[in-house]
């Protein structure tokens, strides 16, 4: 069985990427051309990233990430194109996340409560029970 | 949850009674923990005599037996319509924290929709930004910070769904808009470890460093900035060495 | 109503402790009669004082604070006015008047009574608990005209909407004391106001009557006690214009036009007269049809085939639009994901053709920011999130959002048509998707009785969550008792294991159900069978739709007979147990009774595209399912099971066209465990009967083997009279398919009738060793058996002689196996599936075509189970 090809985030031009130089273009220009970046950097402006991924999906496990690319737009202060950089799939990192969490409040449903809590009209049979649900 | 049995059969009897039996039927039932049976009467008290001083009382009263028998959507009602008809009584703050309070005490965890929170979070901002200097509004203050932690968690919530997904491009969008707008509540130092395994997940090793180094130096002690320094030196140790090493 | 006595004067009830800052001088008793405005013209004197009067439930600080007049500040006629105004405004009060003595201000409010009790009365169509969510006065609140009007125009509209346009509503008040009052609506509803004829005028190409079936507002006829689609309803009126514009337009009429449509009351004012006049124009056909693409890379010839007008076909506006839909969809899977295809008519008027040309333009690149669902207060947020087909930060694809809405509908917790928004984002590129979900109750504790055809009375008990613990899992519990079979069934469905979309369930059982036939309509049950066991189902997907399912059952069977009927006791009651007697039980009975143990492994493989999984309208399902029993246990064999359904709607007229073809084989790798006996156990072969295929009993198709009488004569007795036993044995392979055309009459009142024809056929089975005794035989008569096993003929009169036993004599019959032919059996009939208040209902009647001898027929079949 094949696997299910997918793309996620931006999608790349190869053409209009091309046509970002350094020194030329400024940040508005590479709105026009490229469209918003779709992240900058976190605690600077002058760095725009584009980030498109293709990936495969095998049955049931996660997307594997099969081609990437990054372009990363560095502007100077006055917000002329200082550098263009592409990175591919190299830069990628296998990552598990951490699965500890911080705690948050909030009132847990209990388990009878979840298990009748939504309980249409009792006897509702083949009909699908009116939208009210009472606890 | 409490049905509100005391109201009705009250309202058809039409018992007419003079107001201070009633009230004190109703305080005694308070008294007594019957909390709807009392707010059954208190409402008596104010549609039988709605001119009495005691209507007034008894709008509070009755706003706030609901509250204690857990019908909020009722307590909110009665106070909310206390407050239309006495904006400027002295006990308004009163009714305007039953309201915040009433809906606070509904708050879904975070898998549930959050569409409460919010209602809690203007109706605390509320109480905070018209009646600054009372004690109620310390209370809000708090409650606020409680609430905009919770709203957080949500995000975090979902943004590890997108991680165990290998949505990484998802996650990192969902754990940046925490840090911008939660950034006083607990999950920020999460929310920046997190950003660093996204980041390295993406490719992006420099906003990784970024993220792990914004972390050190805001939250040095942190099991998050450990993990975050640990992820930064084996994937992408940077070419000079900027962030203090943690629990330094 | 009850009169109460007008209370005259609100009772001087001066509020224990004074809440009005300035103190309330006494009204001066000489002060001029209250005109409503006494002070003098303009003269900018300064406020001394304010204050307020006649304010029993209302403060005086708050009438107050809904006025700018301030102590000290000066004033003049028109800040007067304005204060008057803004005191009306607030609506709190019925009258308003400020007296002023140079610069001290009184104002005088009398205010709106309270409500003590709203009463509605001369309701009968419309019950209470319809109208009173709709009344916005309540108890306690403060009685005001605008909102007494706005109330009676509420109750009017819902007249309306039950097409009661006659109906009235008229407000009363009774005053009580404390300034309070009781407010009264009298309604009285008026008829019901029907269609009693719909005319069009300036149709030439289409009779009125095919215009009519268009419409969906319908004319009083016989059977309209049915439905309400003969009440006048003007938003059906707007309704049905749309429906006449768009029936034209598939027609080829592009000029197509309504001029007027006209309700007249008729002269007696109880029904409506409905005229349409139209204008058809020209009948066009489609000019030169072509496609232009301005995305750089998209070719446009490759699209070309999706466009399914050629020149010259009549111009039909429907085809466009699916032309459309077709070319966004394939741009979509091409991976443009922003493609936008649109449609571009030249008109020339002379030829009446109309060219069309589809412009596939770059739309703009819009990326999703942000995916948020509102609403569920039970759904955990992943159960849904889930289902999404694209994640934030992915390019916008119409497509994959419509295929999103398909799956978390069909997940079947929300409400009917459930949409998914999109809002702007924060910048003119982004989007954000906004699902907003009404949770149903997803939980069925259903208790229900009923009475079925098959087996007779039964009473079902079960509760099933279909969104245990909000996080999507099915948890179902069910026991069901009738005459005939004993159940519980636990079952545990995770649909998405450890967040990957893996499914895991399981289920265990206990059922203990005996197996019946029919011989000349009366019942017996030929054996019992207890089957104790469980599941382990594991299902992944492989594709958008194709899924793989895989399952381990072990299940342990006991079969036992009614020991007095079909046992003898070869030597009285004496050591040797009683054993299954060939004669009474039939060979093949015997040989099933005993426990056996199948643990067996299996695959199926799904490939499922339907539009809705409960009431499926268009697509197909394909599945290809083994099983293979042999891991241990006492049974070994391999079955494999294919089913193909394919639904198509018939343009939209409402008909659903379903077609199902199904087929088995069980091949055992067990061998024959004696003469005439086939491998396959009879529990594990296929049976093909009532439930399947209507037209038949239970069991009613495939190899059986029946039992005929002797007649006095000693020949056989034929047909149907002699048959004293007929056994349905089931077979090795087995076919079926059927054609259904599912009518839309009666949809609103819950009816589903179709038609249906069936084929089928089981067969495969070794041929039985038929047992007969012929009248001669000496076991036809009584006898005594001695203890070593002859039999002499019993004596006429008196008991066996001591040492041996009496042995009953069996009436003569003689076996035919018959029934064993893979010729197709065919049934046509049609059924009605009502949802009725009291449950739901179906009754099948089919008439058997073409049967094999031996098949037993059943015309009419039927079940009802009432939820109660």
């Amino acid at each position: 069985c094949t696997a299910i090809p997918d793309r996620q985030g931006y999608v790349m031009d190869p053409v209009l990427v091309s046509a970002i130089q350094p020194g030329i273009d400024n940040q508005q220009s590479v709105q026009a051309t490229l469209g918003r970046p779709t992240f900058t950097g976190q605690f600077t402006e002058r760095d725009w990233y584009y980030v498109s991924r293709q990936t495969r999906q095998l049955a049931f496990n996660n997307p594997k990430p099969v081609d990437q690319t990054v372009l990363h737009v560095r502007f100077d202060e006055a917000g002329n194109v200082a550098s263009v950089e592409q990175s591919g799939l190299d830069q990628v990192v296998g990552i598990d996340p951490m699965n500890a969490e911080t705690p948050t409040l909030g009132r847990k449903r209990g388990f009878f409560r979840e298990l009748f809590g939504n309980i249409g009209q009792v006897g509702a049979g083949g009909m699908n029970a009116p939208t009210s649900n009472r606890d | 949850c409490a049905g509100g049995s005391g109201n009705k059969d009250v309202d058809t009897s039409y018992v007419a009674r003079d107001v201070s039996t009633l009230y004190s039927a109703g305080k005694t039932r308070l008294e007594r923990g019957q909390f709807p049976l009392a707010a059954g009467l208190f409402d008596e008290v104010e549609r039988q005599h709605p001119y009495s001083v005691w209507a007034r009382r008894a709008q509070l009263m009755s706003a706030f037996s609901y509250y204690m028998a857990r019908d909020y959507t009722k307590a909110i009602q009665s106070a909310q319509r206390f407050l239309s008809i006495h904006p400027g009584n002295k006990d308004a703050p009163y009714a305007h924290y039953l309201i915040a309070i009433s809906y606070y005490e509904q708050i879904a965890d975070v898998n549930r929709d959050q569409s409460i929170s919010q209602q809690a979070l203007a109706s605390l901002g509320e109480l905070v930004r018209r009646y600054p200097n009372t004690d109620y509004a310390a209370d809000a203050r708090l409650k606020i910070d409680l609430v905009r932690d919770h709203l957080a968690g949500k995000e975090m919530e979902i943004g590890r769904f997108y991680q165990r997904r290998n949505q990484w491009l998802a996650s990192v969008l969902r754990f940046r808009n925490v840090v911008e707008e939660y950034e006083t509540t607990t999950h920020a130092p999460e929310a920046l470890m997190r950003l660093t395994e996204s980041y390295l997940a993406l490719g992006i090793p420099e906003e990784a460093r970024k993220a792990a180094a914004v972390l050190g130096a805001n939250y040095p002690g942190s099991k998050w900035y450990e993990r975050a320094y640990e992820l930064v030196q084996k994937n992408a140790p940077a070419p000079t060495q900027t962030a203090a090493k943690p629990g330094a | 109503q009850e009169t109460v006595p007008a209370d005259t004067a609100p009772p001087a009830d001066t509020p224990p402790q004074s809440e009005a800052p300035a103190t309330t001088p006494p009204v001066a008793p000489g002060s001029a009669p209250a005109a409503s405005i006494l002070a003098p013209p303009t003269p900018i004197g300064t406020i001394r004082s304010i204050s307020v009067t006649g304010g029993q439930r209302l403060e005086a600080q708050t009438v107050l604070s809904y006025t700018d007049l301030r102590v000290g500040e000066p004033y003049t006629r028109e800040r007067l006015d304005e204060a008057l105004r803004d005191l009306y405004a607030t609506e709190l009060f019925s009258d308003v008047q400020i007296r002023d003595n140079q610069g001290a201000l009184t104002i005088q409010v009398t205010e709106n009574p309270v409500i003590n009790r709203i009463i509605l009365e001369g309701n009968e169509r419309l019950k209470n608990d319809k109208i009173s969510p709709e009344i916005r006065l309540a108890p306690r609140e403060i009685f005001t005209r605008s909102k007494v009007r706005a109330d009676v125009a509420r109750i009017i509209e819902l007249y309306r909407r039950q097409g009661r346009f006659a109906a009235t509503v008229e407000p009363k008040i009774v005053e009580l004391d404390q300034n309070r009052v009781d407010l009264i609506f009298e309604i009285n509803e008026g008829p019901r106001s029907k269609v009693r004829q719909i005319n069009i005028l300036g149709n030439e190409a289409f009779s009125d009557g095919d215009l009519r079936d268009e419409m969906a507002t319908k004319e009083t006829g016989l059977l309209s006690f049915l439905g309400s689609s003969n009440t006048f309803d003007p938003d059906r009126l707007a309704f049905d214009q749309q429906k006449l514009r768009q029936f034209y337009l598939t027609e080829g009429y592009a000029d197509f036009r309504v001029i007027s449509a006209v309700a007249e009351l008729t002269p007696d004012k109880r029904d409506f007269i409905i005229t349409y006049v139209v204008e058809e124009g020209e009948r066009y056909r489609f000019g030169d049809v072509n496609i232009e693409s301005e995305l750089r890379d998209l070719d446009p010839q490759v699209m070309r085939r999706f466009v399914s007008m050629e020149t010259g076909d009549w111009y039909n506006a429907k085809r466009v639009e699916d032309t459309i839909t077709l070319l966004n969809e394939t741009a979509g899977l091409y991976g443009y994901a922003f493609a936008d295809a649109r449609p571009q008519f030249k008109r020339n008027e002379d030829e009446r053709t109309m060219d069309v040309t589809f412009r596939i333009a770059d739309a703009p690149r819009v990326y999703v920011e942000r995916i948020d669902i509102n609403g569920n207060t039970v759904t955990r947020d992943k159960v849904i999130r889930r289902e999404f087909r694209l994640a934030e930060g992915d390019p916008f694809n119409s497509v994959r959002v419509r295929r999103s809405r398909d799956r978390i509908q069909s997940l079947g917790f929300f409400q009917e048509n459930l949409e998914i928004e999109q809002q702007q984002g924060s910048s003119p590129d982004r989007v954000v998707l906004a699902v907003d979900v009404e949770e149903r109750a997803t939980g069925e504790l259903q208790v229900s009785a009923g009475f079925s055809s098959l087996e007779r009375f039964l009473v079902n008990l079960s509760i099933r969550q279909r969104n245990f613990m909000g996080k999507g899992q099915e948890l179902r519990a069910a026991a069901n008792y009738s005459s005939y079979s004993k159940s519980v069934e636990l079952g545990f469905t995770e649909p998405y294991l450890f967040d990957r979309n893996i499914s895991l369930g399981g289920d265990i059982y206990r059922r203990d159900f005996s197996s019946f036939n029919f011989v000349n309509n009366s019942r017996n049950t030929t054996y019992e069978q207890l089957q104790t066991g469980g599941q382990i189902r594991l299902g992944i997907p492989l594709t958008e739709y194709m899924s793989l399912a895989m399952r381990y059952g072990l299940n342990l069977d006991d079969i036992t007979l009614d020991r007095d009927i079909f046992f003898t006791d070869p030597d009285g009651d004496g050591p040797l147990p009683p054993v299954c007697d060939p004669l009474r039980a039939g060979r093949y009975l015997c040989d099933a009774i005993g426990e056996r143990t199948t643990s067996s492994i299996g695959y199926s493989l799904l490939y499922d595209t339907l539009d809705n999984r409960l009431r499926p309208t268009r697509g197909e399902r394909l599945i290809l399912s083994q099983d293979y029993a042999g891991l241990g246990g006492s049974v070994n064999y391999v079955r494999t099971r294919a089913s193909a359904d394919k639904y198509f709607p018939i343009d939209d007229s409402g008909f659903v066209f379903a077609a199902t073809i199904e087929g088995g084989y069980i091949h055992s790798f067990e061998d024959a465990p004696g003469p005439g006996r086939d491998p396959v156990r009879l529990i594990d072969r296929f049976f093909l009967g009532e439930s399947q295929m209507r037209g038949f009993d239970i069991r009613g198709i495939g190899p059986r083997v029946i039992r005929r009488r002797f007649d006095a004569d000693g020949n056989i007795i034929p047909g149907k009279d002699g048959i004293i036993a007929d056994d349905a044995l089931g077979g090795r392979a087995y076919y079926m398919g059927r054609a259904e055309v599912q009518i839309p009459f009666g949809k609103d009142m819950g009816l589903r009738p179709s038609v249906f024809v069936d084929v089928g056929a089981v067969f495969g089975l070794d041929d039985p060793t038929l047992v007969g005794i012929s009248p001669d035989d000496p076991r036809a008569r009584n006898r005594c058996v001695d203890v070593n096993g002859n039999s002499t003929p019993a004596p006429t009169t008196g008991g066996c002689p001591t040492g041996s036993i009496p042995v009953a004599g069996v009436a003569p019959f003689q076996e035919f196996y018959v029934g064993d032919t893979p010729k197709p059996r065919v049934s046509v009939g049609f059924g009605v599936n009502w949802i009725s208040p009291f449950g739901p209902f179906r009754i099948d009647i089919a008439k058997a075509l073409i049967t094999a001898e031996g098949d037993d027929t059943k015309l009419f079949t039927f079940n009802v189970g009432t939820a109660f």
